[in-house]
């Protein structure tokens, strides 16, 4: 432990805080403190107030607006960098998007209950963004494996501070900075509720599956609930804004109220700019046609939760592996399963991990009678299954699951078992390697590795070996690293760069939330995108940074749709704007700004819409 | 065919090698007799010498055989230890694949004479792929077949026939006219169990729909002779033959099973027809998800009159059964008038197991209700055994769980109440849960009573020592203090170790934190092997080695003492199992060691212009990279300046080329991180010695984070290799125990290496590809958007810059103030840009 931590710690044992098992009741959050940075940090807010409105010198509360999807691990003793000091919090939105803004707050003075009451959104006509579109939430900080923020693999003898939950009830996690340990309020049985330790490793329970966290006692408020503030302690927030489909263009305005203690101590401006145009949905980089998806592991089982099918739908992932299910024995839940599919706008063409299993091997030149007759089986289930899709999603576009990671012998063992999917009408999908010619039966390869240029020669070639075939990515990183910034790039701009079809990452969800100790794989984090609790899943920064990575994606489909149509309108003005928009797509670069890519791409948008469309101006 | 085994060859060779087979067979069969009033070897013995020998095989075959053949010609052996002592001899030899060896053990289990000893060694000869030994299968068949009647023969025979048919197709043809020519010999039963496999293996080995209907047709017939005799249970034995066949058709051709199904129907007892109809196909629906098929089946039996068949139908459905469909077929039982007391608890009990996941793990999404449905049916349990006059039908463990379950759900008083229940009807079984109840309560007097009544009657020491201990944590002790507590017990550091966990998982489920914490700490502090970050010492080199190949032509090379050397096989990490734990983290364990063949070093050197990295790889076949025969292996390695920073990745994916089939970031870039594919240079060689890497990476890749004031870089590197995995920083990825780089850069080294920095951050903004589109390309730029956002930047930056080439240029403050603003020019302007047209958007 360095001298610096040391310090650190006892200044937090000087703050006060107890251990929480001690006292079983919620101990005020508290962090440790760098005191250097709180010096250092307290100067540097002092020398921005000189710049702005006098109102602000005397506020026992100050806030800086911040980039919301930034990778800077955003932790209590951290100064802002990129932050504007009282700056009002703007944001860009297309018409049907969720888009999220930022801030922290600074408080020169504790506060036992820190409000935030956020207005509805106006524009000059009266129209109104209503409350219930604004999520406010509060960003948790906890302890996480020492390669937190960044890696996927288990770094046991490390503890780092880590934000991530998007809350809205701060208590709901305690982080223990006198152990560098994570406690989950349990609602108990008996109403009564306690901490329980949620960060043990395996060591601390003997290799048994104790340490895990029973999910069915944690509840989250709906809304977002009062915080504490500690003196010097930045804490961060998140606003997510949902501008409705018909919400017409323009400026809307509204605030954010701060309550210390019950007194009004600022106001936070709010101004969405609704930009006039809605998003089509994502498309691939070489064809505009098809469809750029994200379908993750782990999205399956969500039959009996629809709040939960509507969150991956709010992220924009509307392919989900496994659902609805496709069983031609059970036509009824089939059918129940669609109906909700369409309400909860999950997308049904194609159906991913779907149908039975096409995992049967034959090894040999011939299979036994025993492996014939598994094979005689899943063509029987393959053709009713084709039947049950083409009956009520009038195609056969499911894909069915292989052996997960076979190497070259057992794809060839497996090849009997994908020509029956094929014959039956269906596809195959399985997570491989790129074992070049050998995979040439398949169509649709999750190839580990993150999307890089290196791997898009590797796409081109299957595409050309596969004209209907789909790539998609998982592994190295898996999910686990809590960046958002990271996470928006590899699932958006560098997948869609390098001719991914699919961001199919393992996994979005399992019960993983002691990322201390995970069941079955003690060498790895988290693998997890969202924390499930007893009604619904909890969004992390990393989630919130896929779904602007599509919506990346989404903006870039949108100017080369516009582009093509200047191309063929004979406008040549609206050609040339065409061919800088698609210029400025080609050569951007995955080391340029994604924040600046959505801005230059909603003006080349806005550009196109005017020389295009002027007659209707 | 190499060998015609025919039953009728078999007879021939019989005939062939008639007189000294029935001269042997003869005495055989009088020893046989004797042999049984004999005394026998004793059983413990006899396992004790045939374990020796079986420890002896793995090392000394020949060895083995003779102990083997030495117990058969002079241990005084049963009739079925002889079997024993054969087969093993068998499965040793044979996979030796030595022919002399398996001549020489067949001859021995022949001249045993042993009717089992023979079928089996035929059939494992039989099962030999590419049928090496079929002549000694069709001769040890033909021994066994001349053997005079006796019931060891014909359950050897029978074990011949269910063997031999499914080997392979020939086989089956063997095992069927073997049968057929014993048949008469066979009890109706052993007939039925011979068909039963013959008619199974006739799809399954043989694919041969005609001979499997074949032979079920003769199992038919023998199980309608029972129906018509007196011997019932010997006709529900052939029921059961044919209900095996059915079970296994149904997972392989479902019209085979039909078709059988539809033979047998008249003759099967109506009871296991039944539960078959009922029971096996609605089970087989549930798996395949067949869920009309089931609904009617459901249906059915939901029409049932209640009673055994029924309740046994409902039991053999809900295995299969989702949490739904068995609930609906447990509710409809528990609505019989006439159910007894103690099936109503027995089904209560399964439908409770059908509420909901109420397990202390679960891995999927949220089941809300399960535990208020747990709750209720507990309730019901509870009244309804109350309510039983005389023997109750709830055991203690029925509490036990309940307490369990209701501990889990934070439903305490409840827990408590069951646990006293419990522990009145069985105090030693309820310790645990009780202990963790009262522990929890901090009932520490309780606990103590329990422990000592435990103590009374408790006689394994394992548990003796873990009460002992939970006691002592009780009782406030100290992980500290343990050793010493119980220093009379001249524990090993393994027995402390196991004891220490079993109590913290204890204290753990009793949310005792604390003491958890405390046991934690001292087995990490105390107990185990350091597992603090190695450190090494960078070397100042002037003007170092720019590649591998260059570094391998040095006095560096040799120079092992200069080098980083400690590398431990992988494996040593934490948390991973306790078997690690004990193997590689106790003080005391036997550390493995490196094979000195596979020596690794890192050699760490900087100059003006970076740092260079250097793996000296030995590997004793180098020649065999070099020609081709195999990879010289992978080098994994990461790299972190300090310990807030991201960590850069990069593989040698198949030395000795520098290739890197991962190309993984786990960054992105920003200001704040460089990808390694950008700065990080890498080369491979060989040497006669091994391989050499070597990667360089410059300053300018980590300004912002320079190894001055003391500062450290961080190392990570394992060697994947056929000497074995090797790693210097423990897990791949772990960033706590990373090689602590440190430097001892000189004032005037730093003052340079600044120097240099700022020039070539400097060069790197006055080269800007984008400056001059935005100021001067009317079309493709916003000339506007330089002006006000712009151009007052480039202005500074320029001036700061023109400073750099006055000598008494005051370079750290120039290294402070703008270094980073020429190095990461780019991303500024992307920052301004984006704000730009932000607030015009506004506008």
């Amino acid at each position: 432990m360095g001298i610096k931590f040391s310090l650190m710690l006892l200044f937090a044992a000087l703050c006060g805080i107890q251990c929480v098992q001690a006292a079983n009741v919620p101990p005020r959050q508290t962090y440790p403190l760098d005191p250097e940075a709180v010096e250092s940090n307290a100067a540097r807010v002092a020398q921005d107030l000189a710049g702005v409105d006098a109102e602000w010198k005397n506020a026992p509360v100050l806030y800086y607006t911040v980039e919301p999807m930034s990778d800077i691990k955003r932790l209590p003793d951290l100064y802002p960098e990129d932050g504007k000091l009282a700056a009002p919090l703007d944001i860009v939105a297309a018409k049907g998007e969720f888009e999220p803004a930022s801030f922290v707050v600074y408080p020169k003075k504790n506060v036992d209950q820190f409000e935030l009451e956020i207005t509805e959104l106006k524009n000059k006509e009266g129209d109104v963004i209503p409350v219930s579109q604004l999520d406010l939430k509060l960003v948790k900080i906890w302890y996480q494996c020492g390669s937190g923020w960044f890696g996927f693999m288990a770094d046991p003898l490390g503890r780092t501070l880590t934000p991530e939950l998007l809350l809205n009830d701060e208590k709901l996690i305690l982080a223990d900075p006198s152990t560098q340990d994570n406690y989950a309020r349990y609602s108990n049985a008996d109403g009564s509720t306690n901490y329980e330790w949620i960060s043990a490793d395996f060591m601390v329970t003997n290799y048994q599956f104790t340490n895990m966290v029973r999910i069915a006692m944690m509840h989250d408020a709906d809304t977002l609930q009062p915080v504490v503030l500690n003196r010097d302690e930045f804490k961060q927030f998140m606003l997510t804004v949902h501008v409705p489909d018909d919400t017409r263009s323009g400026v809307y305005t509204g605030s954010i109220t701060m309550k210390a203690d019950g007194e009004k101590v600022g106001m936070i401006p709010v101004s969405v700019c609704v930009l006039p145009f809605t998003l089509p949905k994502p498309a691939t980089n070489y064809d505009i046609s098809k469809p750029f998806m994200i379908a993750l592991y782990g999205t399956g089982d969500v039959q009996d939760h629809p709040n939960i099918i509507k969150n991956l739908v709010n992220h924009n992932a509307t392919y989900l592996f496994g659902f609805p299910k496709l069983n031609p024995k059970d036509e009824e839940q089939f059918a129940k399963e669609v109906e909700l599919a369409k309400e909860l706008g999950v997308s049904l063409r194609p159906l991913f991990a779907n149908g039975p299993g096409v995992h049967q091997t034959v090894y040999g030149k011939e299979p036994n009678a025993e492996a014939l007759g598994k094979l005689n089986l899943l063509e029987e289930q393959l053709e009713a299954t084709a039947a049950l899709c083409e009956k009520y999603l009038g195609h056969t576009d499911f894909y069915c699951y292989g052996v997960d990671e076979g190497g070259y012998d057992t794809i060839k063992a497996e090849r009997p078992a994908w020509r029956a999917a094929h014959a039956a009408g269906a596809k195959v999908m399985v997570s491989t390697r790129d074992h070049e010619r050998m995979l040439y039966s398949l169509d649709f390869m999750i190839m580990p590795g993150m999307p890089s240029k290196e791997r898009a020669e590797k796409n081109r070639k299957f595409h050309e070996a596969h004209p209907n075939g789909l790539v998609g990515w998982y592994a190295n990183p898996h999910s686990g690293p809590e960046n958002p910034d990271y996470f928006r790039r590899i699932n958006g701009l560098m997948a869609y760069k390098a001719d991914y079809d699919v961001n199919s990452n393992y996994a979005w969800y399992r019960n993983d939330w002691n990322d201390f100790a995970i069941a079955y794989e003690s060498n790895y984090r988290g693998l997890i995108m969202v924390y499930a609790i007893s009604d619904r899943v909890l969004d992390t920064l990393a989630w919130e940074g896929v779904r602007e990575g599509l919506d990346d994606v989404r903006y870039a489909t949108k100017l080369r749709q516009l582009a093509q149509e200047a191309e063929e309108s004979g406008n040549v003005d609206a050609l040339l704007i065409g061919r800088k928009a698609l210029a400025y797509l080609a050569y951007w670069d995955s080391r340029e700004n994604p924040d600046t890519f959505r801005m230059e791409c909603a003006n080349y948008i806005m550009q196109l819409e005017k020389e295009l469309h002027k007659e209707q101006n | 065919m190499k060998y015609a085994l025919t039953y009728t060859l078999i007879c021939a060779a019989a005939v062939f090698t008639g007189p000294a087979m029935s001269s042997s067979f003869l005495q055989a069969g009088e020893t046989v007799s004797a042999e049984s009033a004999k005394p026998t070897m004793d059983a413990e013995a006899f396992t004790a010498a045939l374990d020796e020998i079986d420890a002896k095989a793995a090392k000394d075959m020949p060895g083995a055989l003779e102990g083997w053949k030495n117990m058969l010609q002079t241990a005084p052996l049963s009739s079925s230890q002889v079997a024993s002592v054969c087969a093993k001899m068998v499965d040793g030899t044979l996979k030796t694949g030595d022919s002399a060896v398996i001549a020489d053990v067949v001859e021995t289990v022949k001249e045993t004479n042993n009717p089992a000893a023979l079928a089996n060694l035929a059939v494992k000869l039989a099962s030999v792929k590419n049928d090496p030994y079929g002549k000694d299968v069709f001769e040890v068949a033909s021994v066994l077949s001349f053997m005079p009647s006796s019931t060891e023969k014909n359950a050897a025979l029978k074990t011949l026939v269910e063997g031999l048919c499914s080997v392979n197709e020939k086989y089956f043809d063997l095992a069927a006219e073997s049968f057929s020519a014993i048949e008469q010999d066979l009890t109706p039963v052993q007939s039925a169990e011979c068909l039963a496999s013959l008619a199974i293996s006739g799809w399954k080995t043989c694919k041969n729909a005609f001979a499997s209907e074949e032979m079920f047709e003769r199992l038919v017939e023998v199980t309608e002779d029972q129906k018509q005799g007196t011997e019932k249970q010997e006709y529900r034995k052939c029921g059961d033959q044919i209900i095996r066949v059915l079970k296994v058709y149904l997972t392989l051709n479902k019209d085979l099973m039909q078709n059988c199904l539809d033979m047998a129907e008249a003759v099967l007892p109506e009871d296991q027809l039944t539960l078959f109809k009922f029971g096996s196909l609605g089970g087989a629906a549930l798996q395949a998800n067949d869920i009309r098929t089931y609904n009617a089946i459901q249906e059915q039996v939901l029409a049932m009159p209640y009673g055994k068949l029924r309740a046994d139908v409902v039991t053999m459905l809900i295995r299969s059964a989702d949490n739904a469909k068995a609930s609906k077929l447990l509710q409809a039982e528990l609505d019989n008038p006439d159910i007894t007391p103690d099936e109503k608890f027995q089904r209560l009990g399964d439908l409770r197991r059908r509420c909901g996941a109420v397990e202390w793990y679960q891995r999927g999404f949220c089941d809300q209700d399960a535990y208020e449905n747990w709750r209720r049916l507990t309730d019901e349990m509870i009244a309804l055994n109350d309510s039983v006059q005389g023997e109750k039908p709830a055991r203690f463990d029925f509490f036990r769980q309940n307490a369990w379950t209701a501990f889990g759900y934070g439903d305490f008083a409840f827990a408590e109440q069951q646990i006293e229940k419990a522990l009145e009807l069985n105090r030693s079984e309820s310790m645990d849960r009780a202990a963790m109840i009262y522990l929890w309560k901090k009932d520490a007097s309780k606990v103590s009573s329990l422990i000592a009544e435990e103590l009374k009657t408790c006689e394994k020491a394992e548990d003796r020592l873990f009460w002992r201990a939970v006691d002592f944590f009780n009782a406030g002790g100290k992980a500290a203090e343990f050793d010493a507590a119980f220093a009379e017990d001249k524990l090993d550091s393994k027995a402390k170790l196991l004891a220490l966990r079993r109590v913290s998982e204890l204290f753990y489920r009793a949310k005792r934190y604390d003491v958890c914490h405390d046991i934690y700490q001292d087995i990490l502090n105390n107990r185990f092997i350091s597992l603090k970050p190695k450190s090494y010492e960078v070397k100042y080199v002037p003007n170092a080695p720019k590649t591998a190949d260059s570094f391998s032509r040095t006095a560096m090379y040799n120079d092992w003492d200069a080098m980083e050397t400690r590398f431990v096989p992988y494996g040593d990490t934490l948390n991973i199992s306790s078997d690690i734990d004990v193997k590689r983290l106790l003080k005391d364990a036997e550390q493995p060691q490196i094979d000195p063949a596979w020596k690794t070093g890192i050699y760490v050197a900087y100059d003006m212009e970076g740092v260079h990295i250097y793996v000296r790889c030995n590997d004793p076949e180098i020649e065999d990279v070099i020609l081709g025969e195999r990879s010289g292996g992978s080098i994994e390695c990461i790299f972190r300046p300090n310990d807030e920073a991201p960590f850069n990745m990069w593989f040698f994916s198949n030395l000795p080329t520098a290739k890197d089939d991962y190309n993984v970031e786990y960054a992105s870039p920003t200001p704040r991180y460089r990808l390694t594919g950008d700065m990080f240079e890498r080369d491979a060689c060989t040497t006669p010695d091994g391989i050499v890497m070597h990667t360089f990476i410059p300053w300018i890749a980590f300004y912002d984070s320079l190894p001055e004031d003391g500062k450290v870089w961080y190392l990570g590197l394992q060697r994947w290799c056929p000497g074995g995995g090797q790693t210097i920083s423990g897990q791949v990825h772990e960033l706590a125990r990373m090689l602590n780089l440190k430097f001892n850069i000189s004032p005037e080294q730093e003052k340079e290496i600044k120097r240099n920095l700022c020039i070539e951050a400097f060069n790197r903004f006055k080269n800007s590809k984008t400056l001059p589109i935005w100021k001067g390309d009317v079309e493709l730029g916003d000339p506007a958007f330089y002006e006000s956002e712009l151009a007052p930047l480039v202005k500074e930056l320029n001036e700061a810059g023109e400073k750099l080439s006055d000598a008494d240029a005051d370079i750290d403050a120039l290294f402070k103030e703008y270094m980073p603003q020429w190095a990461e020019f780019e991303y500024t302007v992307a920052e301004k840009r984006r704000d730009y047209l932000k607030k015009k958007f506004f506008e």
